[in-house]
């Protein structure tokens, strides 16, 4: 099932885990590019969906909307996803993005609104269903590791 | 120096400035964290606490004669602008500026430098009344964090010797081709020997808007010759003067074209 992730209480639940590391005199707050290995790739995808004009499907899609693809950014660099495999990234038909990760049997699906909200859904493929509470995407993604 | 003989700029791309002295360990307890932020709550009235910089030593032993608690910790004083960060630990303190935003002010060392000598005497000040000692500084450091935003003077990594001239291309003689990203880390000795200045370039993501940029940091350390006021006035200028002068020198024309350079 999908639900509502409210991106600043997702930012506030993130600081706290990335302060494990921050034996660092910096205060204003950056994410390195390098690490995960992909993650540069994955933001010239990102990118290039603004390319993508009205009716990109043939069945009426919507521009993808600058709202989602900062959100997604802001949110790709707020999670601990140094662990984690390469997403698939795709434009929605209403303007949003989504992300995908699938390790195992094990599903993980974030999508993003035009305007800028997001959601997300965990699934075991096969069905079953598990929900989350919708504050806690890093958790999320650790139970798509297994952790 | 003077202030008119340093390069100047009307749109700099930093985004956070530091001030610092390095001395030797004050016998600095949980208890004088709480103390020296009930001196400065009205200023700076929230707090995170983070391992400390540095190498330490973790000790705890409850069922010893006399238990050993040795937990080294960091402290982080902020205001309620968020723009203005004290860290205190028991052999380091730093004075932090950053911009809220992107768009907001630039800050001036010299608006700067007499507000960290203000709070580097309340905290002296602190410690003398506390019977913890006058600190002993061992080193000085101010340090510039610039952000360069994708789009503004380079789209690429290939382009980073338009940036920074003496930043090769980075492609092999046959195999490999242009680099994803790049980082560089370089040190330069100061004049007389007095310090070291620190040149980091690194692909980044800024985590406010998730724009992607280059993290210029540059860092001047250098040892004061005493703990006296004005010998470290003296360091954190040195330092400064490395770090404005090394941003200049190591940056292209065409970026100081599109910083204003004035």
């Amino acid at each position: 099932m999908a639900q509502a992730l409210h991106l600043p209480d997702f930012l506030g639940l993130k600081r706290s885990r990335q302060d494990r590391a921050s034996n660092r005199r910096q205060w204003s707050e950056v994410k390195s590019l390098q690490s995960p290995a992909w993650l540069r790739e994955i933001y010239d995808r990102i990118s290039d969906l603004k390319k993508l004009e009205h009716n990109w499907d043939s069945y009426g899609a919507l521009p993808v909307a600058d709202g989602a693809i900062s959100s997604i950014r802001v949110l790709l660099s707020n999670l601990d996803i140094d662990d984690m495999p390469t997403p698939h990234v795709a434009p929605l038909p209403d303007g949003g993005v989504g992300l995908h990760w699938r390790v195992g049997s094990r599903d993980l699906e974030i999508e993003v609104e035009p305007n800028g909200a997001a959601h997300y859904l965990q699934t075991i493929v096969g069905g079953e269903s598990i929900s989350g509470d919708p504050t806690e995407a890093q958790n999320a993604l650790d139970w798509v590791l297994g952790k | 120096m003077p202030e008119r003989t340093l390069p100047d700029y009307d749109q700099p791309p930093a985004q956070e400035t530091w001030m610092a002295f390095a001395f030797a360990p004050l016998q600095w307890s949980v208890p004088h964290f709480g103390a020296f932020w009930s001196e400065l709550k009205a200023e700076y009235p929230t707090f995170e606490v983070h391992p400390p910089i540095g190498e330490f030593n973790f000790e705890l032993n409850a069922v010893a004669p006399n238990a050993i608690v040795n937990v080294p910790l960091r402290c982080w004083f902020k205001n309620d602008e968020s723009n203005r960060l004290i860290q205190v630990q028991n052999n380091r303190f730093f004075h932090n500026w950053r911009r809220p935003n992107p768009t907001a002010p630039y800050f001036h060392y010299a608006e700067l430098k007499p507000v960290f000598e203000r709070e580097w005497s309340r905290f002296c000040d602190f410690a003398t009344r506390y019977d913890l000692g006058v600190p002993n500084v061992l080193s000085c450091e101010v340090a510039y964090i610039n952000h360069l935003d994708r789009g503004e003077g380079w789209s690429n990594f290939a382009d980073l010797s338009r940036i920074f001239p003496s930043v090769g291309s980075f492609e092999g003689r046959n195999f490999l081709k242009k680099p994803e990203t790049i980082s560089a880390n370089a040190v330069y000795v100061m004049a007389t020997n007095e310090g070291r200045l620190h040149v980091v370039i690194q692909p980044a993501i800024r985590q406010l808007d998730g724009k992607e940029i280059i993290q210029l940091s540059i860092t001047g350390n250098c040892r004061p010759a005493s703990s006296e006021i004005s010998e470290l006035m003296r360091c954190l200028d040195s330092c400064r003067e490395w770090v404005v002068n090394g941003f200049d020198d190591f940056t292209s024309h065409d970026m100081h074209k599109i910083w204003r350079k004035k």
